[in-house]
């Protein structure tokens, strides 16, 4: 279907890309840590000879991130009181509201895959509505839904449910017909054909979609707390740009963008070790 | 696609689109009341007040198209020059893949601040942004794309003398054209977003983004209703044309 | 050995796709029987509706004149007694079970317990010779084995009708010849009743009792031709004998009609 995550590769790039992934991957890419190092060297030099407003050196980022963010008890694994709070705002909401549009967009997904015909009276109708952009949605859920945790979550519901329902039309009724000509030879009635060989011949590409998604959650989390300043990262960092607080701006855009890095690549160890046997290495 | 078939999956995109019109009158009726769901009519009324009665409404409009049109520009641009490279060397893949995985999870709304900060409140602002944003679906794209070219097809441009630089760009691009293309149609929606979001949180009200805030200020629901339609037809409309980009510049693929 | 009863009986099969103007004959009119015990090979050009008459054998599809009838019995949905064999084997193997699983998939609805299963589906692999590859995944095995792996899961029900879709197009010949070997085992040791669709003329003579030469679009039966072959067979006499190069000339000559040396 139009829209979703498509991966159309050679036999080439899939070898590459075994190569960049396997084993000793991660020892190639540390070929890449002397040039963050430079990197960060040069930042950091040049910055402090000719200082920038809106870019502060690395390491007055970095006393920064201490004293907002790390400055709390161990047992909190050192996050500050208002940082873990922050934190916690943001992710919760994006967490629930992705795993509610994962739930929505995979169920009628599904649904629609299955039956081919359902899913050409649906594709005008689900266009027009995955066209609005997030950001319309926004005022509306601030209006009715105030300016809280639920208004966070219906804005990550909101976004994230397209991506996820458009893989998993595109996931489902892209099983090879073959594998279904199986499930019939052997009896298996709809529902079993559709837990024991639908979903796990679609889920290469169901993973995909709930990948862009998880990072599309983030993103509109923090959103939706910047409009208005409602709570968790999002407000902090309008708080700091009212403030002109550059560096704290930059301590909070580390934390989001190391946590994000978390969050996803925990995501993709889920789906390594579920899609191990998936040789051809769809995952993208 | 023959005469019967093309008319048929028509008349079922139009009873799709027709459901949805019911369902939108059904929710009009009997959703709650603090949503003030607007009924068809009222819907088409709200969107023509929105649309005609702001004179700025039509200055707006252009200004976001102008932004998410630039942006997208920079964006390809940048994607694509730094992509294919990278695509192709490895030295350079593994050099550099560290600092871009880096750099990759930072959210590019996260950005807006401190772009409002560097460049103001003005239309560089939101380009920049909504540029930084676009990029890396392309760049990303480009990338899988210049490496998924088949080594055959490297090794014949080699046989027939073709020196990097024209083997660069006169088989490894048009080869990996039909990835960019993919990526520029993720990145469109994108750019949308982004480009709104920034106009939204600047206090210039420039762009549709600064037509939304003055709807939200009001706390007009059927305004934003209204508002929320009109940027949904938007998104469309860009959807339409990067649509017909992609077939103009790549006419040979057979993805969409 | 053999009833007197044939097991399949196919009765004025025909087949029409889509309705009106559109509407394509795959199958004119197929009629043939196949008793018990023994193996009959479609053939025929490319084309002919060899897939279409497939389907309809399984019970995937109903045809839409004439009818299908196994042990008597009209075939209205998918029978319980028999299995089949794909061409594509890597896209009929479901990926992410391991190849004992994969065995184990039709064992399931059949009312045995688990060890049974289990046991069933070795031994099944024993008759293919994988029980080393039981615990890994089909894409770590060659087209051969997986085909393997396929003709196991077939078998592994113990059916009574074994139907197979032109089942070693997309293996190499020598692997072909090696599988084609492995199938005369297989019928041997549990006694199944065949229908081998294939394209490939020596392979048809070689692994039946009787062929079935098809025409081309729409499919009619041009003849059927009985193979006194005796068994057991091996791909270097059996593929001297007289009667053997007899009828595999004369399928030749029904499905090339026009072919003429140069002179």
């Amino acid at each position: 279907m139009v829209g979703a995550v498509t991966d159309p590769m050679t036999t080439q790039a899939v070898r590459w890309r075994k190569w960049m992934s396997g084993p000793r991957a991660w020892l190639r890419s540390l070929a890449g840590v002397p040039v963050v190092v430079v990197g960060l060297l040069i930042w950091q030099w040049q910055t402090t000879r000719h200082p920038v407003f809106f870019l502060p050196p690395p390491l007055v980022i970095a006393r920064r991130l201490k004293t907002d963010w790390l400055s709390g008890p161990a047992h909190s694994l050192f996050l500050s009181h208002e940082g873990l709070t922050a934190i916690v705002q943001t992710f919760q909401t994006a967490l629930i509201g992705w795993a509610i549009a994962a739930a929505l967009g995979i169920i009628v997904g599904s649904v629609l895959g299955v039956r081919p015909s359902l899913a050409a009276f649906a594709a005008p109708p689900l266009l027009l509505l995955r066209s609005v952009p997030p950001i319309a949605v926004i005022p509306i859920a601030i209006v009715i839904l105030g300016l809280g945790d639920s208004m966070r979550t219906a804005v990550v519901v909101a976004g994230c449910l397209w991506p996820i329902l458009l893989n998993a039309v595109a996931a489902v009724s892209g099983v090879d017909q073959v594998l279904r000509d199986v499930a019939a030879l052997n009896h298996l009635n709809p529902i079993q054909t559709f837990v024991r060989v639908l979903v796990p011949a679609a889920s290469p590409k169901l993973f995909a979609g709930l990948r862009v998604a998880l990072a599309l959650a983030i993103v509109l989390s923090v959103g939706a707390g910047m409009f208005a300043g409602s709570g968790g990262l999002g407000g902090r960092l309008l708080t700091f740009q009212n403030n002109f607080d550059v560096p704290g701006l930059w301590a909070t855009i580390t934390v989001l963008a190391v946590l994000g890095a978390i969050v996803n690549w925990l995501l993709l160890l889920v789906e390594r070790s579920a899609l191990r046997w998936n040789i051809q290495g769809e995952t993208l | 696609m023959n005469l019967n078939q093309g008319l048929r999956t028509l008349l079922r995109g139009l009873g799709g689109v027709a459901v949805l019109c019911l369902l939108i009158q059904l929710l009009a009726v009997i959703g709650p009341a603090r949503w003030e769901i607007p009924n068809l009519r009222q819907l088409a009324d709200e969107v023509y007040h929105f649309v005609m009665s702001d004179p700025h409404f039509v200055g707006a409009l252009l200004h976001t198209m102008k932004t998410v049109v630039l942006s997208l520009l920079v964006a390809l641009v940048a994607g694509v020059v730094i992509g294919i490279p990278l695509g192709l060397s490895s030295v350079l893949y593994r050099t550099l893949t560290l600092p871009v995985e880096l750099l990759r999870p930072v959210p590019a709304i996260a950005l807006i601040p401190v772009m409002i900060l560097a460049l103001g409140q003005g239309q560089s602002m939101e380009v920049a942004v909504t540029a930084l944003a676009a990029w890396w679906p392309i760049l990303f794209n480009a990338l899988y794309g210049a490496r998924g070219v088949e080594p055959l097809t490297l090794q014949t441009a080699r046989v027939f003398g073709l020196g990097r630089r024209q083997t660069t760009l006169r088989v490894v691009l048009p080869a990996t054209l039909p990835m960019i293309v993919t990526g520029l149609r993720v990145a469109a929606p994108l750019a949308l977003i982004v480009a709104v979001g920034a106009e939204y949180l600047a206090t210039a009200g420039q762009g549709l983004g600064g037509v939304l805030i003055q709807a939200t200020a009001s706390g007009n629901l059927q305004v934003l209703w209204a508002a929320a339609v009109v940027t949904g037809l938007l998104g469309l409309v860009i959807g339409a044309l990067v649509w017909v980009v992609g077939r103009v510049v790549c006419p040979w693929s057979t993805e969409w | 050995m053999t009833s007197s009863n044939p097991i399949l009986a196919v009765k004025g099969l025909s087949h029409t796709y889509g309705h009106g103007a559109t509407a394509h004959r795959a199958i004119a009119q197929v009629d043939f029987e196949l008793m018990t015990g023994q193996a009959i090979s479609v053939v025929g050009p490319s084309g002919a509706g060899k897939t279409t008459l497939l389907r309809c054998l399984a019970g995937l599809q109903t045809p839409t004149g004439g009818s299908v009838e196994i042990e008597g019995v009209p075939v209205t949905r998918v029978p319980s007694s028999i299995g089949v064999v794909f061409q594509d084997y890597s896209r009929s193997l479901m990926p992410w079970l391991s190849v004992k699983r994969n065995v184990e998939f039709p064992l399931r609805g059949h009312g045995l317990d688990k060890r049974e299963v289990q046991q069933r589906a070795m031994d099944a692999l024993a008759l293919v010779g994988l029980t080393a590859a039981a615990d890994r995944h089909p894409r770590q095995l060659s087209g051969g084995m997986q085909q393997r792996v396929a003709i196991a899961r077939a078998v592994a029900v113990q059916p009574r009708i074994l139907i197979m879709d032109e089942p070693f197009a997309s293996v190499d010949a020598q692997t072909r010849a090696e599988l084609e070997d492995l199938t005369l085992s297989v019928r041997r040791r549990t006694d199944t009743s065949v229908v081998l669709v294939t394209h490939d003329i020596d392979e048809s003579v070689y692994l039946a009792d009787s062929v079935l030469v098809l025409s081309g679009n729409p499919s009619r039966v041009v003849d059927q031709l009985p193979v006194e072959l005796g068994y057991p067979r091996d791909q270097l006499t059996t593929k001297r004998q007289e009667n053997y190069l007899d009828v595999r000339s004369k399928v030749y000559e029904m499905i090339h009609p026009h072919r003429m040396t140069q002179p």
